[in-house]
């Protein structure tokens, strides 16, 4: 109430409180940070959205310049987008979506769509699919690597193969070439000939000391089995994951792998620091599209193969994990969230921008459109994978709530076995153990 | 019971004239307003950063938290299991308890023995004091953390350097379990400036005279410093020595840089408050993670108890 006898007083209740609430607001803004999604209006056909993705610098130049495509198609949106490496993403987007604060439209990583889909954080896409999103190309197996329960919460925008990158330089010197390796015991044999540890020249990078679980993944479907169950839990058999293991620890033991300090320090250099990319080690398990960020940092000639087989392998063990793309369930503007995921996957003149940055284009349509424009290691990569999608491949189950914790868990379990910590055997039996409290059947 | 509200013996209450009271009344108001609006920065600061999540911390430390919507009551369980089903969580503790004990005691008196030679009228005083307390400003950085990286590398300064002296077989000193928490003790004793600049304040204010007293008696520079320096310096060696405990069982950065997040190798330079970062954030145990925070302020406040509660034995003040 006004005071009478002060009709300007120069600090009202009114605007004290009005002050409090600005800055407890400010307050509130500047803890959210990261996303900061929901922000949008939809008032008007106005929209203003914020998109988010993992990746580097050079990576958010070219997506920025296909947001730029797609403001100029869609008169009153506008968007803003935000960038981290994946680790920190991942961290980010937990806060975000634990405050309900999620960007609008974000890129989703295989291994966290079980958990945001069933969290709720994610918007359920199946109302905009074929008239918002045209999902025509690609396939029932895209919509399938989104769905969780009955809602479509993510949908591929590419797709990454795994495959065995080589220094055919290296590799040559011991007379051998990577096209000679279809299986494991051929890798080992590969490897054994390129090594001279006196020369301070591995046969091949150590796997198991990074995020091996796609390495290991393959390794387990190719003997038939699986690495998770439809329910969430483990599926994979100990003995199979042990085999994995004792593969790599003979190698290690006859100096054909990288010493475990020497390669948990590469590891920790980054892309630059790789022994692939220094000259000293002949060959590296990776993703598909490592393809083209290798062959930009040496002039050494690269070979691109697919990953070994187990000789008796399953001939439909291959897998593609999706890049995936979602919109937030607290975003204003679900339409044109829904409109840019469409133009993520659909869009020529974006894929001309974006290329294949993040592995190869989910769509059919984008992907044989871009192929005549690619050279050299991008034509390798692209020729590579749809080489490989060719083949049968049987589904690939969604990675369940927990998956995470045992990908962090196996490089663990690598290392111990790596520095001697712990046998073998020992190690896979606390890796199973422990996976049975946090892999749970929901 | 009885409540005396009359003005203390000795005092006249000047009564204002009766028309100037809600003129005073409301100037009163007004500035109490105006205190509150200077306040409110600070009070949301407590209410809003602090005590707000403090207390959900404290709730959803009894809870199954997956921080996206899953929420149950569980009682005790989280601290049960830390202590009888989490192996990781005790390794934590032990890097953690190990890195404050060697850590905290080298950095102290690496600080206490720069500041004494700091502290004989050197020229340019202010120059070095500056220098050595950069470290403090730069130590718990990224970069500093990546640049150690660089230096304890295989390959790094620290192993060329031995490597010109003669010596072979050098480990890689981050990489290796058994050194990798090694370095990291080395990074801290290294960020001495802050205790440093401390113990140089301290050191002046003891009395010449003492020392004055004590040569003309005979002592030594070894028996002055034991018998005048260290006892007058012993209450800022207990306030170094307490934040700098505090800030040790907290320390965060240098093993998310030089360890990439995980810890390793093998979980030597798994900090308590990383693989309570982890749990939280990686695993998406968030009830588990705010039990461990709690756990970390209860061990925080017994070691500082612990430290008050010796001070009465080893701690000297003026006019004692």
């Amino acid at each position: 109430m006004l005071n009478p006898l002060n009709p300007n007083p120069p600090l009202s209740r009114r605007s004290f409180l009005g002050t409090a609430a600005a800055g407890a607001l400010l307050t509130t803004a500047g803890c959210a940070g990261f996303g900061g999604g929901g922000s949008g209006s939809e008032s008007d056909g106005d929209a203003s959205l914020t998109v988010t993705w993992w990746g580097d610098a050079s990576r958010t130049e070219l997506y920025d310049a296909a947001l730029a495509l797609f403001e100029a198609d869609h008169e009153g949106v506008t968007t803003r987008s935000e960038f981290a490496d994946l680790g920190p993403y991942l961290e980010r987007m937990a806060t975000a979506a634990a405050a309900g604060n999620l960007a609008d439209v974000l890129w989703m990583r295989d291994t966290h769509v079980g958990r945001y889909g069933a969290g709720g954080s994610l918007l359920d896409l199946s109302e905009y699919l074929d008239d918002v999103i045209d999902v025509s190309a690609i396939g029932d197996a895209g919509i399938a690597s989104g769905t969780v329960g009955d809602g479509v919460f993510a949908l591929p925008t590419h797709y990454v193969g795994q495959a065995l990158i080589t220094a055919e330089d290296v590799l040559g010197a011991a007379g051998v070439s990577g096209g000679d390796i279809a299986t494991w015991d051929d890798l080992a044999a590969a490897a054994r000939e390129a090594a001279d540890p006196s020369a301070g020249v591995f046969g091949i990078n150590d796997p198991t000391l990074d995020d091996t679980h796609r390495h290991l993944e393959a390794w387990i479907r190719q003997a038939g089995g699986e690495l998770f169950t439809p329910e969430g839990t483990l599926a994979a058999d100990p003995a199979a994951i042990e085999e994995w293991f004792v593969f790599w620890k003979t190698l290690r033991d006859e100096g054909v792998l990288p010493p475990a300090d020497s390669q948990s320090e590469a590891n920790g250099a980054g892309w630059s620091g790789d022994f692939l990319v220094l000259g000293t080690s002949a060959m590296r398990l990776s993703s598909t599209n490592h393809f083209t960020i290798v062959s930009g940092l040496t002039e050494a000639p690269l070979g691109l193969f697919s990953t070994p087989a187990l000789a008796d392998a399953t001939d439909d063990w291959w897998f593609f994990p999706p890049i995936l793309i979602s919109a937030a369930a607290n975003t204003d503007s679900p339409e044109v969230a829904a409109a840019l995921i469409d133009f993520f996957i659909n869009d020529a003149a974006a894929a001309d921008v974006t290329r294949l940055n993040q592995g190869a284009p989910s769509s059919s349509e984008i992907r044989d459109g871009l192929t005549p424009d690619l050279e050299g290691a991008e034509t390798a990569f692209i020729e590579q994978i749809s080489r490989e999608m060719e083949q049968p491949a049987r589904p690939f189950p969604i990675r369940p709530e927990g998956s995470e914790q045992f990908n962090g868990a196996l490089t663990r379990i690598g290392e111990e076995i790596a520095y001697g910590g712990a046998t073998v055997s020992e190690a896979v039996a606390r890796l199973v153990s422990d996976a049975a409290g946090y892999l749970t059947a929901e | 019971m009885s409540v005396n509200t009359a003005s203390p013996p000795g005092t006249t209450v000047a009564v204002p004239p009766t028309g100037d009271l809600p003129e005073r009344g409301r100037r009163r108001r007004k500035r109490r307003w105006a205190a509150w609006l200077f306040l409110l920065p600070w009070l949301v600061g407590l209410f809003g950063i602090t005590l707000g999540p403090m207390i959900a911390s404290l709730y959803l430390s009894f809870t199954d938290y997956n921080l996206l919507g899953r929420l149950s009551f569980v009682g005790f369980d989280n601290y049960v299991r830390m202590f009888t089903d989490d192996p990781r969580f005790v390794s934590a503790c032990l890097v953690t308890l190990k890195y404050v004990l060697i850590s905290v005691p080298l950095q102290l008196a690496f600080a206490l023995a720069l500041a004494t030679l700091l502290n004989r009228g050197l020229r340019g005083l202010a120059f070095y004091r500056s220098v050595y307390y950069l470290p403090s400003l730069l130590g718990s950085s990224v970069a500093i953390a990546l640049l150690w990286r660089q230096i304890f590398g295989g390959s790094g300064l620290v192993n060329t350097a031995l490597g010109a002296l003669g010596l072979t077989d050098l480990p890689n000193w981050i990489a290796t379990p058994e050194w990798a928490l090694g370095t990291l003790i080395v990074l801290n004793v290294w960020t001495f400036g802050s205790p440093m600049i401390i113990f140089l304040a301290g050191l002046r204010q003891v009395p010449q005279e003492l020392y004055d007293a004590a040569s003309v008696d005979g002592a030594n520079a070894w028996g002055r410093f034991r018998r005048i320096t260290m006892p007058m310096l012993t209450p800022v060696i207990f306030f170094n020595l307490v934040l700098q405990m505090i800030n040790a069982f907290q320390a965060f950065t240098q093993s998310y840089i030089i360890s990439g997040g995980s810890g390793g190798p093998v979980d030597s330079t798994l900090f308590y408050t990383l693989y309570l970062y982890q749990k939280a954030f990686t695993d998406f145990d968030m009830g588990y993670a705010s039990a461990m925070a709690w756990f970390l302020l209860v061990v925080i406040g017994l070691f500082t108890g612990a430290a008050f509660f010796t001070s009465r034995y080893w701690v000297h003040y003026d006019g004692e």
